[in-house]
């Protein structure tokens, strides 16, 4: 369990903090998820430096050696998940006429029609979800130009390192009161994201 | 995108996702381009730049692929993807990135 103090800040040794007020864009008096990215530059750096002037960005960054950043309060919601994809589609349970409201539209028209759905029946999304960045890049993919299908790029594999400090993060905070969350998702599954981002992010 | 002039355009992919994402359960089959589907796509898109493509844009495992070769000389694989992005990878290891959101046309879906 974390110790959180009132402005949404964790008070644990294994937590440093690197706060980008920018980053939050209104209160998160509800917390029903937590998605994990990764950040698509090499560094820990690189993600700082545009949190410098961007409105995009999660709560926690992990560096590559498994070291953990708040750099944004658990009070505030953050801009990380992007376009809601579809819960019922994904699930295979959707009522009729929201199937075929779905069907017939993009990832702009999906979003406003799940954005309206309270939680569960959508997933979580920016307003009340928890977002843990892994720092990580893409490189050309291999399979290029020689594997059917195979996207031009690859995010690289989280690092051992990383994947044993997101356990860690991920349990303290399902046991925080508060910040308790019962879903936890790769980006990818929840918003419109090339499906290797966080793919090899394991708890 | 300021493009050469194309001597060359080939599908060789369509409508398809990729092996680690198939769109389920909608699938890729609804995502087919003609050439001049393609030529008018290339001449449409706008320049962006990597990280948008592969990170900020919306990204849809459906879309088209092929070979291109321009007047210049160049040659490459092109992919434009089902929610209006695509990319050019040159033979000689060049890249662009390709995003049209003036493409609010079928089979695009934005």
């Amino acid at each position: 369990m974390l110790q959180i103090d009132k402005d949404g800040m964790v008070h644990n040794a294994l937590v440093r903090w690197r706060r980008f007020p920018t980053l939050e864009r209104g209160p998160m008096p509800v917390v029903n998820g937590i998605v994990v990215h990764q950040t698509g530059g090499a560094t820990a750096q690189s993600t700082f430096n545009s949190y410098q002037q961007s409105v995009h960005g999660a709560h926690f960054l992990i560096d590559k050696d498994g070291t953990v950043y708040q750099t944004a309060s658990l009070h505030g919601r953050t801009n990380h998940v992007g376009l809601l994809r579809s819960r019922c589609l994904a699930r295979h349970n959707c009522k009729p006429a929201d199937l075929k409201a779905l069907q017939k539209t993009g990832p702009r028209g999906v979003n406003r029609l799940e954005q309206r759905k309270a939680f569960p029946n959508r997933f979580p999304a920016n307003r009340d979800s928890i977002g843990i960045e892994l720092v990580g890049e893409y490189n050309p993919n291999p399979e290029f130009g020689k594997v059917r299908g195979a996207d031009e790029y690859v995010y690289v594999s989280v690092t051992d390192a990383q994947n044993a400090s997101l356990r860690w993060l991920l349990g303290q905070l399902r046991s925080t009161p508060d910040v308790a969350a019962g879903e936890v998702y790769r980006h990818p599954a929840v918003s419109f994201k090339t499906s290797s981002e966080a793919a090899t992010a394991s708890w | 995108m300021d493009l050469p002039a194309i001597t060359q355009l080939v599908i060789t992919e369509n409508a398809i996702g990729s092996p680690t994402d198939d769109n389920a359960p909608r699938g890729c089959s609804g995502f087919r381009l003609d050439e001049a589907q393609v030529r008018r796509f290339l001449d449409a898109a706008e320049g962006v730049d990597q990280r948008a493509y592969m990170h900020t844009l919306d990204w849809s495992p459906c879309h088209a692929r092929g070979r291109i070769e321009f007047k210049d000389g160049r040659s490459g694989i092109w992919t434009i993807r089902q929610f209006q992005t695509g990319s050019i990878v040159f033979d000689g290891g060049d890249e662009v990135f390709l995003y049209c959101p003036a493409c609010s046309w079928e089979p695009f879906a934005w």
